[in-house]
């Protein structure tokens, strides 16, 4: 028999507080996840379609979260089934990693990326470190989307000085990356 | 915390090629052999991912507004043309691998987590919403849509308007001719935002948003995904004000993506928009022209935009099919079904519409039923009369729920009739068949399922629909069971009847009196769609435009 309002108990969109927090588990690790799952050899766009779907499962499956349990973790494992449902999908040529370099990614991305949030701040405070032509390589390369070719013509040099001043970049940014988390953990 | 490895050079470089987008199948087992060596290589191979995926979030937004140059689109493969070309490039798309990674992100984030992050993006705005009492847009089509909280009622939309869509897909109609799509989940608001203490002397290049001069021809799109169509005199100047900017329409059509933390994807598909937007008070409201083919992303802030580096527009197939099916077919637009009578059966023999009350035939009682309470039957000369007639002649739909006693023998569940000649009806055959006939002067037409489509002492929800286009389409518990695509319409005759035949047989035995329980007996003018029936189905007749799809417990 139908309420009075015609529904059924149990399909509105859930409203307590526990759903909340849920709901707000998911949404921090939004830029976490995608960026997990670009980790396992997927561009940008298919990591979005997969944290999508990765959601969905997350939310249909919020009964079964236990909240004593890291959200990450469960929310990684999920993403990581999608992960491998879509490489099923995928010929062969397409696919980057074998399976075995897949689930050794997927472990050390896990815990890699637990803490993103502190990666993200210090990787902003690191830029302001890098040299002027440095910075000017990493603003062309990303904000422009300049091709190699075109920031050696600007700068007046190879494409190959080119790749190793990014290169340089790239590396250094990790560099400082690590060790202002580390200090800041008093390591 | 690891070291970076001695062999980092080589990793780096091979890194370099596959987000370039350039690695080989060699460079590839490389890369794979390297990652397999240890920890260290796989840490640092992870640190490069997630650095280049922040330098690319962080550097999405950094383009300036004034000397911003929008790149054009390659649409061949979504055939901005209208008709053949656009069905064969959605079948192209269809058959592409990518197609079904896109077809399952139409589900995209489930209900609750739309709806949060919708209302996060909606809360600071919703004073500004002009509320108004006349209707500006309907809801005239659905497909797998689920609501949160009630859908339109009727159809009919007036400005402030909310719309929680979970899933599914939604087309309103705006009286000014601008066809909406919506996908799910999205949250939108007919009519615009109005801005709070504006006049007319204010200097509107500093306002944060636009001041939405029509909000009659406008909407406010929260979260979600929304195509636009925009064709004629009155329906110019339609704006979809965004959170972070606002779209002002000059005769085209447009799709838009809101994302959860509230940037936005513009894209032009035919036409040209003026997309404006200002982040703050203090800073001028800037705006750009984009034409046909151009695509834009404003960030959360609306204070930059850039050009995206892989436009995705995978998410515009599903709402374009739905736009190309309403183009083609106006009769579709005209899917604003009403319900005009509706026999409740709880205690009486009312029309909660109060159009067509019924008189109550033999002793007729009433009994707990599927829906509240039903009429019972007893087989012999019980029936509900309404001496009037319902039925539009075309476009209408006739649902009840049913319980027979038996199958034996022929029954009448509902309609009208005069023998050879007119009338519309639905009936129960020998063996539980389901059947719709229309008595006619030459001959009777009908359509009816394969036996057992009824069982005895079982509820089943019977409905029929007759359209002008598509003909009859008769369903049990909301699957099609049988179809006409000759029966267009029918002729009228006063004497809807329930639980009998309307009109005098030869014989009182052919009657085909109803043995068993009726229950929600409804009538609307306007073909129900699929959901709508699903809804009738797992909500009640008076629930057909609700979305909440749910199973009624068994009894």
């Amino acid at each position: 028999m139908l309420d009075a309002r015609g529904d059924h108990p149990g399909d509105e969109c859930d409203s307590d507080a526990q759903t909340e927090r849920y709901v707000a588990m998911m949404n921090r690790h939004q830029v976490q996840l995608v960026t997990y799952v670009e980790s396992l050899g997927l561009e940008y766009q298919t990591a979005l379609d997969l944290v999508q779907e990765t959601n969905l499962i997350l939310w249909r499956k919020r009964h079964h979260f236990r909240v004593e349990s890291s959200f990450w973790a469960w929310a990684c494992k999920i993403a990581y089934h999608q992960v491998l449902h879509h490489r099923r999908s995928q010929s062969r040529d397409k696919l980057v990693f074998s399976e075995e370099v897949l689930k050794r990614l997927a472990d050390v991305s896990q815990t890699r990326l637990e803490f993103f949030g502190d990666h993200q701040r210090q990787l902003r405070l690191c830029l302001q470190e890098l040299s002027p032509r440095q910075q000017s390589v990493i603003q062309w390369r990303y904000q422009q989307d300049t091709a190699v070719g075109s920031i050696a013509d600007r700068l007046s040099t190879t494409p190959n000085a080119v790749s190793k001043l990014l290169q340089r970049a790239r590396l250094a940014l990790i560099a400082c990356v690590q060790r202002r988390i580390a200090v800041e953990a008093g390591q | 915390m690891s070291r970076v490895p001695d062999h980092s050079e080589r990793l780096y470089a091979l890194f370099a090629a596959q987000i370039d987008g350039e690695l080989t199948p060699a460079q590839r087992d490389e890369l794979n052999a390297l990652l397999l060596e240890s920890t260290a290589a796989q840490e640092l191979y992870v640190d490069l991912v997630a650095q280049h995926s922040e330098l690319s979030r962080i550097h999405r937004g950094l383009g300036p507004w004034g000397d911003f140059d929008i790149p054009k689109l390659d649409l061949s493969e979504l055939a901005v043309s209208h008709g053949e070309g656009f069905k064969a490039a959605v079948m192209r798309w269809s058959r592409h691998p990518a197609f079904v990674s896109a077809s399952a992100a139409v589900i995209l984030i489930c209900c609750g987590l739309a709806v949060w992050l919708a209302t996060d993006n909606w809360d600071p705005h919703r004073s500004d919403i002009a509320a108004t009492n006349s209707e500006i847009a309907r809801l005239v089509w659905s497909d797998e849509a689920v609501w949160d909280g009630d859908a339109p009622n009727g159809g009919g939309m007036s400005a402030g308007q909310q719309l929680m869509l979970c899933s599914g897909l939604a087309e309103l109609k705006y009286k000014t001719g601008v066809i909406v799509i919506l996908e799910g989940p999205a949250n939108f608001t007919v009519g615009g935002l109005i801005q709070v203490g504006a006049t007319e002397d204010d200097d509107s290049d500093t306002r944060p948003s636009l001041l939405i001069s029509s909000p009659s021809n406008s909407g406010y799109l929260a979260f979600g995904k929304l195509l636009a169509w925009v064709e004629g005199p009155q329906a110019k100047g339609f704006t979809i004000q965004l959170p972070n900017a606002a779209v002002e329409d000059l005769g085209t059509e447009f799709a838009l993506q809101v994302h959860g933390d509230g940037a936005s994807d513009v894209i032009v598909l035919t036409g040209s928009v003026d997309l404006s937007c200002a982040p703050d008070q203090d800073t001028p409201r800037q705006r750009i022209r984009m034409t046909t083919g151009q695509a834009a992303f404003v960030e959360a802030g609306g204070e930059t935009l850039t050009r995206r580096r892989v436009v995705d527009y995978r998410f515009i197939n599903a709402m374009r099919r739905r736009l190309e099916a309403s183009r083609n077919d106006p009769a579709a637009l005209q899917n604003d079904a009403t319900i005009i009578a509706h026999w409740k059966l709880d205690g009486d023999a009312n029309d909660s519409t109060g159009s067509h009350p019924g008189k109550l035939g033999g002793d007729t009682d009433f009994v707990a039923g599927r829906v509240g309470q039903a009429a019972k039957f007893d087989g012999d000369g019980d029936f509900i009369a309404t001496g009037t007639d319902p039925l539009p002649k075309s476009n209408f739909t006739i649902a009840a729920w049913i319980l027979p006693d038996s199958t034996t023998e022929r029954m009448y569940i509902a309609g009208t009739q005069r023998s050879g000649d007119k009338g519309a009806f639905l009936m129960v055959g020998h063996n539980g068949f389901l059947a719709a006939v229309f008595p006619g002067i030459d001959r009777n037409r009908d359509a009816a399922s394969i036996i057992k489509t009824v069982a005895p002492k079982n509820w089943t929800h019977v409905a029929m629909t007759v359209s002008s286009t598509d003909g009859l389409k008769l369903y049990a518990n909301g699957s099609l069971v049988a179809m006409d695509g000759a029966m267009t319409s029918q002729q009228s005759v006063s004497n809807f009847t329930i639980g009998r035949r309307p009109d005098k047989p030869p014989t009182d035995d052919r009657y085909q009196f109803w043995k068993g329980l009726i229950d929600d007996v409804a009538v609307w003018k306007g073909v129900l769609t699929n959901t709508q029936l699903r809804n009738v189905v797992n909500l009640g007749a008076e629930n057909f435009n609700r979305g909440v799809a749910s199973a009624l417990p068994k009894r």
